[in-house]
């Protein structure tokens, strides 16, 4: 029993009938996983599926509660991180673990770091040490930055340079492509290309089907905690797959009916955030869904940010309904019926030692859930999320579940709950989907849409064009800190969004 | 929703008995003092006695309001290192009203809280508009106050109190003495202020993360400030409760309970992992004080009684670690 046997000589990941469990949880149940030599590795599964700590197994962050393992041939059962990273095994975490305050040089050698003769950090053989991993990734991020001040597509990049200081012979990425724009996914594509040429084997999580196509020999579904099967990917139709994720059949389309568009309820004008964008002016009207696109570095998140609030801004004109508005902080901006999903859901938009039920009432608490303001009416708080955990199919053991303890993906859907309880006029809705599930997308494509279906107004920031150009009405494109095009979705493509993205001009003859 | 059944049920076993391991591990501070109490009953039987659980009730409720009010900026991510300064400003200028300018009672305890409160205010405003770290910020309004209130008093303490203020001191009702019941009270106030208020909810999620509940539409600054002027607020009646069961108020009347009540508050906040900081204190109030009491009936000196405090919350931190430790062990990873 147990050691890769004959006829899987090329074996080289074996996890059988692994199963482990949380405190009311059961992560994994009896789950087989075999990776070939050389392969790349899909897993996929809906949030809470058990793909991350499945891959944590391997890594020996956890260990498991029944099943064996073995990598390589070896028995793992009793290794911890140190010996699997011996054997050459590298996990690329879902949350970027990076430490803010230092260098990306220092990041990326992490625990590792060149000591002096005195026994101090040696800074610039960090730095050369560092430089050639870096560089495998990326070519244009500073090995003296400090990571905080990198963007988030470009930290993400960082903990994969810092991946490949152990010299894996194995990699796991684990939603690697979520923080990514289009560029760096790109370049990262380009870089696993390379790994495989070089008979590195892969392991590869995402949610976005068509990377899985693109990039992996065989796929792995997992369902609640179960395995549901092994394939090669060709052999699997992308419908197909989505069933067995899901464990129901899906609908594609986005259910989008004929908008009602009505009156500018929401003008901005010539806003200046204090970084990055310049000059931003542009209406919404009531159940519209405007959708804002550029690539990283591009500064959507900034108008965002300018417009709520939550950033200074150095000037600029806000109007709700014709009227002004003075929005000084986030705090003036809810009260004018304003919300903000931000875009980083563990620093900005939960408090992960609190529970589901705190972290989703916060924003409306004093208006929705407190008699008199103060009183909080615990009934109607229990009841209200109870309904926002079916709703979003959370995968939950109760809303008094601490955030922390939670799946990335369900992460993210407690993020965009609490202010879907809010009662907004205005939403902007800052990569919403990042991390999210097939059917949890579509979930809250369609929570979207109800909104503006009900007159509110909706901004999406993506850099996922095929979402922003099936659920938007309009689109606005930033290059460089500007706006620099505004298309109407049902007369354009996702090549013409691409075009402006990428900083096409119009020579014009385009517009109409 | 195929799993097999049986499958299920071996699960739910084995998680019931993760559950009971997870208790005890978590709690191991609870069971650990419990045997220790014991030990101590055993060997003197006195401990238990009815009349000394009322003396240690007795001098928990002194400490208690301090401590209370100590958790809740420590819930809010800052620390108030003034209190027991604020506690002798309230104690001293109650007690002064009331002797010296002849004051009703009354008059002189809402004095004493006011000065608190502006104490607190004034720390919460250095924290909130000046952006000084709170530990900074109240060891300097520890400093200043501590020269003002010699150069105030001249180091004088106030010996003869008036009856009415002694009462809720030394009086009793059904044997017991006045400030139990006050404790009782102001648990259940600060209690329900913690969990069941707006406010009280904001004050932990604003120690949770700070930029998350700013994005929320949260007045962090608001809130940071409140928790500070609460703190100020519960501090003198802490002082002025000591005064009157002493029957003296003197300068240094707060750093007599400085050092429990701060031990107190941090096991309020470890005990339940910074949640339900309230109900934490009142346990780690009378952690303290009976241990503190057990020190004495077992003959310690008093200048090694000081010491227990600490005891208490190292003992309680290092249980936290190895429970956490030990769980990890165990690899379950959620606490
Ligand atoms: N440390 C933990 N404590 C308690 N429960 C946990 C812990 N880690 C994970 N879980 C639970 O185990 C289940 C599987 O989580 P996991 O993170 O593996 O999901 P996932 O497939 O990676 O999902 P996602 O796509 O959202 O990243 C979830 O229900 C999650 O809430
Ligand atoms: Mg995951």
């Amino acid at each position: 029993m147990g050691t890769a046997r004959n006829g899987d000589e090329d074996v080289v990941i074996k996890a059988s009938l692994i199963s482990k469990y949380f405190p009311g949880v059961i992560a994994l149940d009896n789950v087989d996983f075999e990776v070939r030599k050389g392969e790349t590795h899909a897993l996929v599964g809906e949030n809470g599926a058990g793909k991350s700590t499945l891959m944590k197994i391997l890594y020996r962050e956890y260990s498991e509660d029944a099943g064996s393992l073995y990598i390589d041939g070896k028995n793992a059962k009793g290794m911890g991180i140190r010996q699997v990273r011996n054997l050459g095994l590298s996990l690329i975490h879902q949350d970027l673990n990076l430490v803010p305050v230092f260098t990306v040089a220092h990041n990326v050698c992490m625990g590792l770091e060149p000591v002096n003769k005195l026994g101090f950090i040696d800074w610039k053989e960090l730095k050369q040490k560092a430089a050639p991993y870096l560089k495998e990734i990326s070519s244009d991020i500073d090995l003296d930055a400090k990571v905080e001040e990198l963007s988030n597509s470009q930290q993400q990049l960082v903990t994969v340079a810092r991946a490949l200081v152990a010299h894996p012979r194995f990699l796991i990425l684990d939603e690697p492509t979520a923080r990514l724009d289009q560029k760096s996914t790109e370049a990262l594509f380009d870089f696993l290309d390379r790994c495989k040429e070089k008979g590195i084997t892969i392991i590869y999580i995402s949610h976005r089907l068509e990377e899985i196509y693109r990039l992996c020999d065989r796929i792995t579904v997992l369902r609640d905690g179960e395995k549901v099967l092994t394939a090669p990917v060709q052999e699997l139709a992308q419908t197909e797959l989505v069933k067995h994720m899901v464990g129901r059949e899906l609908k594609q389309q986005i259910p989008k009916g004929e908008a009602s568009i009505g009156e500018v309820v929401f003008s901005v004008r010539n806003l200046n955030p204090m970084a990055k964008a310049k000059d931003i002016s542009f209406d919404l009207h009531s159940g519209e869904i405007l959708g804002i696109v550029g690539s990283i570095g591009a500064g959507k998140s900034e108008v965002a940010r300018a417009i709520f609030g939550a950033d200074r801004k150095q000037s600029g004109v806000i109007r709700m309904q014709g009227e002004e508005l003075k929005i000084r902080d986030p705090r003036d901006a809810i009260d004018a019926g304003i919300a903000l999903v931000p875009e980083e859901r563990r620093k900005q938009g939960l408090v992960t030692t609190e529970s589901i039920r705190k972290n989703m009432t916060l924003p409306s608490l004093g208006k929705n859930f407190c008699a008199g303001g103060f009183w909080i009416k615990q009934r109607k708080e229990k009841e209200a999320v109870a309904k926002s955990i079916k709703d979003f199919r959370l995968a939950t053991p109760s809303p008094e579940q601490e955030a922390r303890l939670l799946s990335g993906g369900t992460q993210q859907k407690v993020v965009i709950g609490k202010w879907l309880l809010s009662d907004s006029k205005i939403y902007i809705f800052d990569e919403p989907t990042k991390g999210i599930d097939v059917g949890g997308k579509h979930d809250i494509y369609k929570m979207i849409v109800d909104l503006a279906k009900n007159g509110a107004g909706v901004i999406f920031i993506s850099n996922e064009l095929d979402e922003v150009l099936a659920l938007c009405d309009r689109t606005l494109i930033m290059f460089n800190g500007r706006l620099v095009k505004e298309v109407i979705n049902k007369d354009t493509t996702k090549n013409e969004l691409l075009f402006y993205v990428m900083g096409g001009k119009d020579n014009g003859s385009k517009s109409g | 929703m195929n799993r097999s059944s049986s499958n299920r049920e071996q699960m739910r076993t084995l998680n019931r008995k993760d559950a009971i391991a997870l208790f005890l591990i978590r709690y191991a501070v609870f069971v650990f003092f419990f045997f220790v109490y014991m030990a101590i009953a055993i060997y003197k039987p006195v401990f238990l006695s009815p009349a000394n659980l009322a003396d240690i009730m007795l001098t928990s409720s002194l400490v208690s309001f301090a401590s209370f009010g100590l958790s809740i900026v420590f819930a809010v991510g800052g620390v108030d290192l003034s209190f027991p300064n604020i506690a002798g400003y309230g104690a001293m200028l109650s007690t002064y009203l009331m002797i010296e300018v002849g004051y009703p009672v009354w008059v002189g305890i809402v004095a004493g809280i006011s000065v608190g409160l502006l104490i607190g205010t004034f720390n919460g405003l250095m924290v909130t508009r000046l952006y000084i770290n709170s530990f900074i910020a109240t060891l300097g309004t520890l400093f200043i106050l501590r020269g003002f209130l010699y150069w105030l008093t001249g180091g004088q303490s106030m010996q003869i109190l008036p009856q009415g203020f002694e009462y809720l001191g030394r009086g009793t009702l059904f044997n017991i003495r006045m400030p139990v019941y006050f404790m009782a009270g102001i648990f259940i106030l600060c209690y329900l202020f913690m969990e069941k208020t707006r406010w009280g909810r904001q004050i932990t999620l604003v120690g949770g993360n700070i930029e998350a509940t700013r994005l929320s539409g949260v007045n962090i600054k608001m809130i940071t400030l409140l928790s500070f002027m609460i703190c100020g607020l519960l501090s003198p009646l802490s002082g002025m409760l000591q005064a009157a069961s002493a029957s003296a108020a003197a300068v240094d009347i707060g750093d007599r309970f400085m050092v429990p009540a701060f031990a107190a508050a941090m096991m309020g906040t470890v005990i339940f992992q910074g949640k339900n900081v309230i109900l934490g204190t009142l346990f780690g109030i009378i952690f303290v004080e009976s241990l503190n009491n057990a020190a004495f009936i077992l003959g310690v000196s008093p200048e090694i009684r000081r010491v227990v405090p600490g005891i208490v919350l190292l003992a309680t931190i290092a249980f936290n670690y190895y429970a956490k430790r030990a769980l990890s062990e165990m690899r379950v990873h959620a606490y």
